[in-house]
Order: C-alpha cells, then structure tokens, then sequence
C-alpha cells in the first residue's frame, strides 16, 4: 500500500470492507444484546418490566438470527465451513495488521501551540 | 420423609426454603446459559429448540422467584431485609454439622 | 441436516447442565413439603425431560 492516502487506488474495495467491519460489530453488539437482556431478566421481579424485557429478549434474538443469515448469505461468516471461516479470519487480520503499520499522521501533530498548559494550572 | 429418619441422617437441614434458592440459582444459571447458547447458534433447528427452552426457562425462574416472594424467602425489594435473611442463612449453614 | 460444530458442542454444554438440573429436581421433590414448591418442581421435572429429548435427537443426529 503506497502512503499517499488520497490517491484513489487506496479506496478499492472499501465499501466491502467497512460492510463486513459493520455487520461483523452488528452481530457481536446484537449477541451481547441478547445475553445482556437474559442476564437482566433474571434480575428482575416486578412483572411489567419483566414483561417488557422479555418483549425485548425475543426481539433481540430475531435480529441476530437476522444479521447471522444476511452474513452467511453475503458469505461474511462460514459457521459451516470452518476452513472457509479461517482463511476469512486471516485476511481479516491481515487488514488489521496493515491498519497498524499505517503511517497515518506523518506531520508533527503536537498542540502545544495551542493549548500550552495543562487546566488546572492557572 | 419420617422426621425421625430426616433428624438421623441431617436431612432437616434441606428445608423447602434450600431447595427453594437451590432450584432459583439453577433457573437463573438455565437463562444465562441458553441465552449464550441461542447467540451461537445458526441452524434455525437449533436456534427454535434453544429460543423455546429459554422461554421456559424465564417461566420457571419466573415461577420460582415469585414463589420464594411469596414465601417471604426472597426480599427482591427490601435490600435490608434480604441481608438479614442471608445473614441467617450463612449462620445455619455454618452451624451444620458435617455428617 | 448437518449442523455445525460449535451449535453440537453448546449443546452437549446445555445437556450436561440440564441432566444435573434434572436430576436434583427428580431427587430434592421427595424432600420438599409444600404442595406448591413440589407442583413447580414436577413441571420443571416434565419440561427438563422433554428438553433432554430434544437434546437426545439433535445429539444423535450430529452423530456420524
């Protein structure tokens, strides 16, 4: 990857990449979702709140079922093929790791300039 | 059980009220697990069984906690009263002799 | 219908609790008194039993 960021060559591919990056945090926000909501209802005791969280819980479950078909569909996740899954595991980190060798700020980028003391100094 | 027979084996101390938080601790335990379970699965089979077990299992955490309510076992409201209740809970326990 | 390897392993998880929890149920309802605790404990004993089955017939049809 060449360091000039604003030469379009450097966007090939991105739209593809932030989709499966999102549908990928979508699927862990809306498991964490589920699991939070179960924890919670445990929790509970009064009936119109447990009501309501149950209401919730079934709601949550049916979209992660959702976003698990979308992704197996756009074949974003393999749960059936694990070696299919790994090689996506890979490129994924592979893009991570190229993220992280980014020299993303090559200038100077201290502020000292403009906030040259720290608050609670007077 | 014959209450004679309950004394000699210490089976007293396994009073509805252990039982009570026993089976409260396994429903609460059953959600949390079926919870994680359903956010693994993929196959719609799989995934409807585990929705359905985990709905029974709220029914009986439902059932039991408002049981042990009820009973006067379970303080969901009154912090104060539910501390002095484990508080003698502990003691008992404590106090139990190892068979 | 083959399923996938991590659903047959959080099953066999959820087995493996619900045989214990089953287990207690059947064992601790001869030990209770009251009628209502044993009448939640029988239909707890009823619904784990149906969902043991269930368990039963995906686990044995993850079998190869």
């Amino acid at each position: 990857m060449n360091q000039d960021y604003q030469d379009p060559i450097n966007s090939l591919n991105v739209p593809e990449l932030a989709d499966t990056t999102f549908a990928v945090d979508f699927l862990i926000r809306s498991k964490e979702g589920v699991r939070n909501i179960a924890t919670a209802l445990t929790e509970t005791a009064s009936p119109d709140v447990r009501a309501l969280l149950r209401k919730q819980l079934m709601q949550g479950i049916a979209m992660h079922q959702e976003i698990t078909e979308l992704m197996v569909e756009k074949k974003w996740f393999h749960p059936y093929e694990l070696s299919e899954q790994y090689k996506l595991d890979r490129l994924s980190a592979k893009n991570t790791i190229m993220i992280g060798n980014m020299n993303l700020f090559p200038t100077e980028t201290n502020r000292k300039g403009m906030f040259d003391r720290t608050p609670d100094e007077h | 059980m014959n209450k004679i027979v309950e004394k000699l084996t210490g089976m007293d101390a396994l009073t509805d009220q252990v039982v009570a938080m026993d089976l409260l601790v396994s429903a609460k335990s059953g959600v949390r697990n079926y919870a994680m379970a359903v956010t693994e699965a993929g196959t719609p089979e799989i995934k409807e069984i585990l929705t359905r077990h985990l709905e029974e299992a709220l029914e009986l955490h439902e059932q039991i906690s408002n049981y042990m309510i009820e009973k006067g076992w379970y303080h969901a409201w009154d912090t104060d009263e539910q501390i002095k209740l484990n508080l003698q809970n502990i003691d008992t326990a404590l106090k139990l002799p190892t068979l | 219908m083959d399923y996938a390897l991590h659903e047959v392993l959080e099953v066999q998880e959820l087995a493996a609790f619900k045989t214990v929890c089953l287990t207690k149920s059947k064992t601790m309802k001869g030990l209770v008194s009251d009628p209502k605790l044993k009448d939640i404990m029988q239909r707890d004993v009823e619904t784990s039993t149906r969902q043991l089955q269930e368990f039963t017939s995906i686990l044995s049809k993850a079998k190869h």
